[in-house]
């Protein structure tokens, strides 16, 4: 039987986390080659009936694959990894258990474009919205990777209506509130509603910082699409919004084009209009007033209080979306452009592909090759080369940090005895 | 030795000082530090960290105070040795001091990191300035930096014309190719330069931050925040197992409250003498903090007040004078409307008595001060109490301020405090709105009967700040002293406020007029 995407049902996760949920892969990305970094995570689990858990954590892959089929829980979240093991947690003193470590993790909600996205508002998505979050991806992509170093990136659709990135690098991992903040703050350059006005870079114009200016050619390559898509300028209203954000030496002589515009509006589609403001901009030297537009519309909207906590909880991949069915599934960034929310699986549909795969496929070890024959492999394999590229990593730190150890135990050895 | 070079006065606070030292000297230079860091706070307050008009306001303020002009000489200024090393000393050793009063809470260590971060950071600029307009090639941030093992690459000349398009659209303040040439350029990790990155004001690549000469200083601060922040973390976790626990931790927790404007206690006879029930309305009117008067006007609209609007108002007229006799007094004609003479005597009369410490077991409650009324007791649907900065939406207190007579300029400074978090500025704002006072006026409000007396100060043409939360620690009470807590033994929580406390600091206080 299969579900509405209205409810998740208990025996419809139960074989979701037995033969498809890729435990051995969440176990081997959070401990980071060290068992007792994976013992010291903190899960929370959400069940049926809205029951909540807190401070959960598992010694081994095989009491967390148990606590998956027991308890069947229909979001799971990751927080920190602390001090001590989160369920010995009474048996210490308050002020020993802290946490420690957590990977940097960027929050975008559709929800928070509302101003630009024209299409939709709140819970629905369609097509048409999706390339806010294409942008987003490409923008905060290359900042993180270009700007600064961070390597192992996380990608992963949060089942409806935006995305999530783990930054897994372990100097990530290893930061401050205080320097999670500093990195969001960075990566800020247009307030969500309700938030303050993130910070100007006291770059005077022309300048433009070379962030900026790389997150506003990546935001050129699509404006075009987003203008025809969305209608950006079609009417009245959002016309003279755009014309708003002109200074006011360009804004005079912007006026007579937006006359004749409104006088015939169809023979000046959106994209028309935003051609003839842009050049006009250029033409007068104007640079910075393009790029300004072009962040003001489309650049990532970030949720800073998701990324300053060290002990924030954020849902795990993998998760079924209740209310879409849908599987939080990692993407590639190189290739959001192809990424399409529509064609991500939900549960129902992976479970019926479950069975009517072959009776000789089923006889295999089901949960290790189940998903194979599903819709899900593609995420899988995607997720497991991102964890082998991290413990590879791992690897060579901790060989680095052996070999420095065996030169200091030389040096000391050689030394003289002080 | 006598070298040429002049010591470095700046300080990291990485090794504690050792020696003995006088408890009375402890206890002064830890009150001196206190006090300098308090200005240190209410210029950053009142300015833009960082501008010129802050540098030379903070330097007049703290040149003024004990200890602030020691602090404020720059390395190469001459001394004799002698008077140099107790320089050093009392500045390190203050600093350590204070470390442990302010390690026990998060509010603490988080207030403490912040103004000796400040103070630190005008230090360095002060050296980096006397470095640029020294004549000899002496450097006392770059002695300070490696003498501390702060190491920053420099940047090779080749390497910065590599980079010289992204620095010159990076980096602000500097204008052209020719100018970049002449700028030192300096290579860290971004972790070093949080505040550059937070703000954008470098180039970022691969992790690292690009830092002009002039950033260094954002760079040393960094560290100096992150070095202050672990230690004060490790003071905390030592504290149970200080040794001197009898003398030093009394004195420490005295210190500590000192600061967040907890020792306010009841007194009969305010400072404006005993305050009568039918002087209230007026009062209410010119002197009374919004909190108040909201209860207040609440009250008489309602002839009725909630429990916690009772509690908070009614420990509030306690502390400006009001006897116990004219507050029964006050309430029984202020809900005459709605309570006949015996309900109130079955159902109000004991709380009010039991506030005054006549009933049950008979201590002597203190008013809320403003963090209490901020942080617990948070008001519901019907409740008058709370903290009107905090509590209201932004509409209702916009109107509220227009009521009051404050001008839309103001009333909007007023909100975005408010906005921001910032209750008790944005009532010190409305307290110098209706008081008709020029934003330079000092005064901070920690405490409703605080804002009660400066206003009664201003009003009676009493210039004196009487009983300012901002004195030095005193004596509020002394009471019949049990037994001193143990030394050695964990410190509970209790022994902080512990009235036994007080008998401890009069002693110390009246041991330094002694002889």
């Amino acid at each position: 039987p299969l579900t509405m995407c209205a409810e998740l049902l208990p025996e419809e996760l139960a074989t979701y986390y037995k033969r498809l949920y890729p435990t051995h892969l969440m176990v081997q990305w959070l401990s980071y080659r060290s068992p007792a970094y994976f013992a010291n995570r903190e899960f929370s689990m959400t069940l049926h009936d809205d029951i909540y858990l807190r401070f959960l954590s598992y010694n081994y892959e095989s009491e967390f694959r148990g606590a998956l089929l027991d308890r069947r829980p229909e979001k799971i979240d990751i927080g920190a990894v602390y001090s001590c093991r989160p369920r010995d947690r009474a048996t210490v003193s308050g002020g020993a258990f802290q946490a420690k470590e957590k990977e940097l993790v960027i929050d975008i909600d559709l929800t928070d474009y509302d101003g630009v996205r024209l299409c939709c508002s709140d819970a629905r998505v369609c097509s048409k919205c999706w390339l806010f979050m294409r942008i987003a991806v490409q923008v905060l992509d290359r900042a993180l990777r270009c700007d600064f170093g961070f390597r192992h990136l996380l990608w992963v659709y949060s089942g409806r209506r935006g995305i999530h990135c783990w930054i897994c690098d372990r100097t990530a991992r290893q930061l401050s509130a205080n320097a999670r903040t500093a990195v969001i703050e960075y990566l800020s350059l247009v307030r969500r509603p309700g938030d303050k006005q993130p910070q100007q870079g006291q770059q005077q114009p022309p300048k433009c910082h070379p962030s900026v200016a790389a997150a506003a050619d990546a935001i050129r390559r699509q404006f075009d699409d987003l203008v025809r898509q969305q209608d950006l300028f079609g009417t009245k209203d959002r016309t003279r919004a755009l014309l708003a954000q002109l200074p006011e030496d360009l804004r005079s002589v912007a006026d007579t084009a937006v006359a004749s515009w409104l006088a015939d509006p169809d023979a000046y589609p959106s994209l028309k209009r935003w051609k003839t403001i842009s050049k006009f901009a250029v033409s007068r030297g104007r640079q910075d007033v393009e790029q300004q537009l072009l962040i003001q519309y489309a650049y990532p909207r970030l949720d800073v209080g998701v990324s300053t906590g060290v002990n924030h909880l954020l849902k795990a991949p993998f998760c079924v979306h209740p209310k879409t069915g849908r599987i939080c599934v990692p993407f590639d960034p190189a290739a959001v452009d192809s990424f399409e929310p529509d064609s991500v699986p939900t549960l129902a549909q992976l479970l019926a592909e479950l069975s009517s795969a072959s009776a000789q496929q089923q006889q295999q070890k089901p949960h290790l090759m189940a998903y194979k024959s599903t819709s899900l492999k593609a995420s899988i394999e995607l997720f497991a080369k991102f964890v082998d590229s991290l413990r590879a990593d791992e690897a060579q730190a901790a060989d680095g940090a052996a070999a420095a150890g065996a030169a200091l135990r030389d040096a000391s050895n050689g030394g003289e005895i002080l | 030795g006598s070298s040429a070079e002049p010591q470095v006065r700046l300080q990291f606070y990485r090794d504690p000082p050792s020696g003995s030292e006088q408890l009375d000297t402890v206890q002064n230079l830890c009150l001196a530090r206190l006090r300098l860091l308090k200005a240190v706070e209410e210029v950053g307050q009142d300015m833009i960290k960082g501008s010129k008009e802050y540098m030379e306001r903070l330097k007049m303020k703290l040149g003024k105070l004990d200890l602030g002009a020691s602090l404020l000489t720059t390395s190469g200024v001459h001394v004799d040795g002698l008077r140099f090393r107790e320089e050093i000393r009392r500045d390190v050793l203050s600093h350590f001091l204070l470390r442990l009063a302010m390690c026990r809470t998060e509010d603490q260590r988080r207030w403490f990191i912040t103004q000796e971060t400040d103070l630190f950071r005008l230090r360095f600029q002060l050296e980096q300035n006397a470095d640029r307009s020294r004549s000899s090639r002496f450097s006392a941030v770059a002695a300070f930096l490696s003498a501390n093992g702060i190491h920053f690459d420099s940047l090779s000349d080749a390497e910065r014309s590599d980079l010289a398009p992204e620095l010159l659209a990076a980096t602000p303040g500097i204008g052209s190719d020719a100018e970049l040439a002449t700028v030192a350029f300096y290579r860290a990790h971004f972790t070093e330069a949080l505040d550059l990155v937070r703000s954008r004001r470098v180039y970022l690549r691969d992790g690292f931050a690009y830092v002009p000469e002039t950033g260094v200083v954002s760079m040393a601060t960094t560290r100096f925040r992150a070095h202050l922040s672990h230690q004060l973390a490790v003071a905390c976790r030592a504290l149970p197992y200080l040794g001197e626990d009898a003398r030093l931790v009394p004195l420490l927790g005295a210190i500590a409250k000192n600061l967040s404007g907890d020792e306010w206690t009841a007194k009969s006879g305010g400072p404006a003498g005993v305050v009568l029930s039918g002087q209230v309305d007026q009062l209410a009117k010119t002197s009374f903090p919004p909190c108040m008067q909201h209860l207040h006007s609440s009250l008489r609209r309602d002839h009725h007040l909630r429990h916690f609007g009772r509690l908070q108002y009614g420990l509030f007229l306690k502390g400006i004078g009001m006897p116990l006799e004219e507050a029964l007094k006050f309430w029984r004609g202020a809900f005459a409307g709605k309570v006949d003479g015996d309900k109130f005597a079955k159902e109000y009369a004991y709380g009010i008595r039991y506030n005054y410490g006549k009933e049950g077991k008979r201590a002597d409650f203190s008013p809320y001060s403003c963090v209490r009324i901020i942080t617990t007791n948070q008001p519901g649907q019907g409740d008058s109490h709370g903290c009107p900065f905090r509590h209201c939406g932004a509409d209702l207190l916009a109107q509220r301020l227009q009521a009051a007579g404050i001008s839309q300029d103001q009333a909007q400074g007023i909100l975005t405090r408010a906005k921001d978090s910032q209750y008790q500025l944005a009532c010190r704002d409305y307290f110098r709105a209706v008081h008709k006072l020029s934003s330079d006026h000092e005064v901070s409000i920690n405490h409703p009967n605080q804002y009660y007396e400066e206003s009664r100060a201003l009003l009676l043409g009493n210039g004196q700040q009487q009983q300012s939360a901002r004195a030095p620690v005193r004596v509020t009470k002394v009471k019949a002293a049990p037994a001193a807590t143990a030394a050695g033994s964990q410190a509970a929580e209790s022994d902080w406020l512990d009235e036994t406390i007080d008998q401890e600091m009069s002693q110390v206080d009246l041991s330094a007029y002694e002889a």
